[in-house]
């Protein structure tokens, strides 16, 4: 008995775009706008009288092997992608910082001290780090530095990092909002984690100059890197 | 058909012609170089796109992703006005070349 596979087109641009995504030399940008040039295509075919399998076809051929694509973009801008590349790194190295500073923050209030008490009783040599006094210092490093890198691998894992994330898509919708929530979220948290000395030495909590610019510097650097259109799902990029 | 030198060549003015009478997207833009040119002038679908990225980071277009009314977003280009002083030189050297052209073959201009 002869079996017939139906064509789904659906199923069809979904293979073409991941070939799109899979070329080293487009953005995520690049892709987006070939897909609805892709979809422009089609719909004009469609229009015409052609079945979604012939349309897709024809339209797969006029627009190009996705190799091809990739070179011929590659050359019009070699540095785009690796502008693009330095964004996510920026990205992550922000996202790191803040969940550091977060979980310091976060210590600072749990443990009802100040950072210049946890600097104090932070081990110099790592054979120290058992002695109790240490503690509080072991607990610094870990919130510095395990605390951000096991917050981000779980998002990642649990796919809410994705191009299609909620997230992702709300704090960069727009480069005005990336800052300003970064900002708020910097100060914020550089308040939180002075918060423990104001209790102890009286005085109101500042917010410490160099801290505050250092993560302010690389608010800026994200923004200046970040592309027109980030972690945009491809559903609602498409949807007629 | 235009040989792949003269299509390279002439697609900065096309392009920049065609977006300083109003904003346009990819795939409107090389319908509309077809149909001008009645199918002579034929653009790969993927090779718009480099120019058009090519433009924009010399200043002569800018982008912004818009709702289009169906619905679906799409990457609209508009003319800067660096690109608009840079159609006029465009222009003037076409045209010279066609003047000159039509000079060598007896042409008058327009006529063709």
């Amino acid at each position: 008995m002869e079996t017939q596979t139906r064509f789904d087109l659906a199923t069809a641009i979904g293979n073409w775009r991941q070939q799109l995504t899979a070329q080293s030399g487009l953005t995520a940008e690049d892709c987006r706008e070939l897909e609805t040039h892709l979809r422009d295509s089609l719909a004009d075919l469609q229009h015409l009288g052609l079945g979604d399998e012939e349309a897709f076809w024809l339209v797969c051929r006029r627009v190009g092997p996705p190799q091809q694509l990739s070179k011929e973009f590659l050359a019009a801008d070699p540095t785009k992608v690796w502008r693009e590349r330095a964004f996510w790194f920026a990205m992550a190295l922000l996202a790191t910082q803040l969940l550091g500073l977060a979980g310091q923050a976060l210590l600072a209030v749990g443990l009802r001290c100040t950072p210049d008490w946890v600097a104090i009783y932070a081990p110099a040599w790592w054979w120290a780090v058992w002695r109790p006094r240490y503690f509080p210092g072991i607990l610094h490093i870990l919130a510095s530095w395990v605390f951000p890198f096991l917050v981000l691998a779980i998002t990642i894992k649990r796919g809410h990092l994705g191009t299609g994330s909620p997230l992702l898509r709300f704090v960069t919708s727009s480069r005005s909002r990336l800052v300003l929530l970064s900002t708020a979220l910097v100060l914020l948290l550089n308040w939180l984690y002075y918060l423990p000395l104001s209790r102890t030495q009286g005085f109101i909590p500042f917010l410490s100059a160099d801290s505050v610019l250092r993560y302010l510097g690389l608010v800026a650097v994200v923004a200046w890197l970040m592309p027109k259109q980030v972690g945009v799902s491809h559903k609602e990029a498409v949807a007629d | 058909m235009l040989t792949k030198d003269l299509v390279a060549a002439s697609s900065k003015p096309l392009v920049l012609s065609i977006l300083a009478g109003g904003e346009s997207y990819g795939y409107e833009i090389i319908q509309q170089v077809r149909q001008l040119s009645g199918g002579e002038i034929e653009w790969s679908d993927g090779m718009l796109y480099p120019v058009l990225h090519r433009l924009e980071r010399d200043g002569l277009i800018q982008s912004e992703w818009k709702e289009s009314e169906t619905g679906r977003e799409r990457k609209y280009y508009s003319v800067t006005s660096t690109g608009r002083k840079t159609l006029n030189v465009e222009r003037r050297q076409w045209l010279t070349v066609h003047k000159t052209l039509c000079k060598l073959w007896k042409l008058k201009l327009g006529s063709i």
